[in-house]
């Protein structure tokens, strides 16, 4: 690996380089999985609030604004990570075959963005019951 | 593996790791059109023990459990690979280490809840 001779760390700014839809996509579904495991932890601290404190009921929790965007927030990061964990896990099977470059072509990224826009709206329907 | 050594960068394996992604990542696959379908079908319960009882059922059950270990353990090989990545070197091992402590948290407390919920309790 290259090192600078003075071994001065070198500052470089990512907003200047010019990344393909892949790359953010990619990076989504590592943060998408970030904000899934903060929403476990949300979930897992309402089931204890549930079990532990007598008054606090799963009919009150469930008219709460709080827990409709938990809700919101955890099916549009999951199935945003499901769509790209299929795309990497598909990316991977067919990693020797003429279908890797469709797979990872343009359109499939977009398709990919278009159907988890159209499941976001669906799951905030759900969610608000709009 | 010693969990000593877990912490340490340099010893942590890739393959296996990554292994274990893949294999949560293809049961994870088929399980969440299912956790989806029963969510968005299933009647909304209004109480705990209706909920607990839907739970219970071994349909819902075994496929439940199996998903929670095999969440885990894809978290974990996750949130450890984006930790190795982004980082300061220095500061690696405090950060896997705070991981560990979390998920092992986490473990025990879902132990305890899901003991709490399998003991009979009138004021659910």
């Amino acid at each position: 690996m290259y090192q600078h001779p003075g071994k001065r760390p070198v500052f470089l700014s990512l907003w200047k380089f010019r990344f393909p839809l892949n790359a953010w996509l990619s990076a989504a579904h590592r943060l998408t999985g970030l904000i899934l495991f903060i929403s476990l932890i949300g979930y897992l601290a309402l089931f204890n609030l549930m079990v532990f404190h007598e008054r606090v009921s799963l009919a009150d929790l469930q008219q709460h604004c709080i827990i409709h965007c938990l809700n919101s927030i955890f099916w549009i990061s999951l199935s945003y990570h499901w769509l790209s964990g299929l795309r990497h896990l598909l990316a991977e099977h067919f990693a020797d075959h003429p279908l890797y470059s469709t797979i990872n072509h343009h359109n499939v990224s977009v398709a990919l963005l278009l159907t988890w826009g159209l499941a976001s709206l669906f799951i905030i329907k759900q969610a608000w019951s709009l | 593996m010693k969990f000593s050594r877990l912490l340490k960068p340099n010893n942590l394996s890739g393959k296996h790791a990554h292994n274990w992604q893949r294999i949560s990542a293809y049961y994870l696959l088929i399980y969440i059109p299912f956790l989806a379908a029963a969510t968005l079908f299933q009647p909304s319960h209004t109480s705990l023990q209706g909920l607990l009882d839907t739970l219970m059922q071994p349909f819902y059950l075994l496929p439940n459990l199996l998903a929670l270990i095999l969440i885990l353990i894809h978290s974990w090989v996750g949130l450890r690979d984006i930790l190795l990545d982004y980082t300061p070197r220095t500061n690696t091992p405090l950060w896997l280490t705070t991981l560990h402590w979390l998920l092992i948290f986490i473990i025990f407390d879902l132990v305890v809840l899901i003991v709490m919920v399998m003991t009979p309790f009138e004021s659910f």
